[in-house]
């Protein structure tokens, strides 16, 4: 369980600082309730994949992903066409959702034959050797952050009521930490 | 420390995968003290002499030169 909730909560926290970051740079606030909305659906989606082992879990989930991972990707062209200035019609959103549906079902249903997959899948992906990765991650990444914030606390450009200064800090720090576990990932 | 994994888990015909769910961790973690990347914790290290019914020195010993130095 100390496993599962370690990825949980390295992944909700990961996801909150990516939505904090989007919101304030794309629109310059934040919405709380969206917010809200992302750790109550990280919390719903752990649920269902890491859960108990059962067999109805693995499809339900399954299922989930075929039924919302193109909502995921509407949300993610509707993002890039406004950036661009690109009218999309309804109809054209319906058809992308189809095919991104379609392409999720193909992709599980060519995956189904093979019974370790579900094995694989509901295994715990933590051990001794990730734990030792996420501490040695974590210190540097807290020195790093720490050494961040005294060099925006320092600086004389930014004015420190500046929410981006921050936002940025926070960016900076986990995407430190990100990558020191990659690194760590690949070399020991 | 080097060690004799690879050995003892051709001797048992086990691919990492395999030798991974035995011992309850990810492949990554084998590969990885197969290739003298990581050092076991001594329960892992014990875990694995038992599964393969060896003393724990049979299966983890001290580099001598690397001590020297």
């Amino acid at each position: 369980m100390e496993k599962k909730l370690m990825w949980f909560f390295a992944l909700l926290l990961t996801l909150m600082i990516a939505t904090v970051a989007a919101e304030y740079f794309s629109s310059g606030s934040f919405n709380l309730a969206y917010l809200l909305g992302v750790m109550l659906g990280t919390a719903i989606a752990w649920f269902i994949i890491s859960a108990p082992r059962k067999r109805w879990l693995y499809w339900a989930s399954m299922l989930s992903w075929v039924l919302f991972y193109p909502g995921v990707t509407l949300g993610f062209v509707r993002y890039i066409a406004i950036r661009l200035s690109i009218e999309i019609t309804t109809a054209e959103y319906v058809i992308i959702y189809l095919l991104c549906a379609m392409l999720m079902f193909f992709f599980f249903i060519r995956m189904r034959p093979r019974a370790e997959i579900e094995a694989i899948y509901f295994r715990p992906v933590t051990d001794e050797r990730y734990k030792y990765h996420f501490g040695v991650a974590s210190f540097w990444s807290f020195l790093f952050l720490n050494l961040l914030m005294i060099g925006a606390l320092l600086q004389p450009w930014i004015p420190h009521s500046q929410l981006g200064l921050w936002i940025g800090v926070m960016i900076a720090g986990s995407v430190f930490w990100i990558a020191n576990l990659a690194v760590l990932e690949k070399k020991q | 420390m080097k060690n004799r994994l690879k050995v003892y888990r051709a001797i048992h015909d086990l691919t990492q995968e395999q030798l991974a769910r035995k011992v309850d961790v990810t492949r990554a973690t084998i590969n990885a003290i197969e290739n003298g990347r990581y050092d076991p914790s001594l329960r892992l290290a014990f875990q694995i002499a038992r599964f393969f019914e060896v003393q724990i020195e049979e299966l983890f010993f001290e580099d001598l030169a690397e001590v020297d130095q």
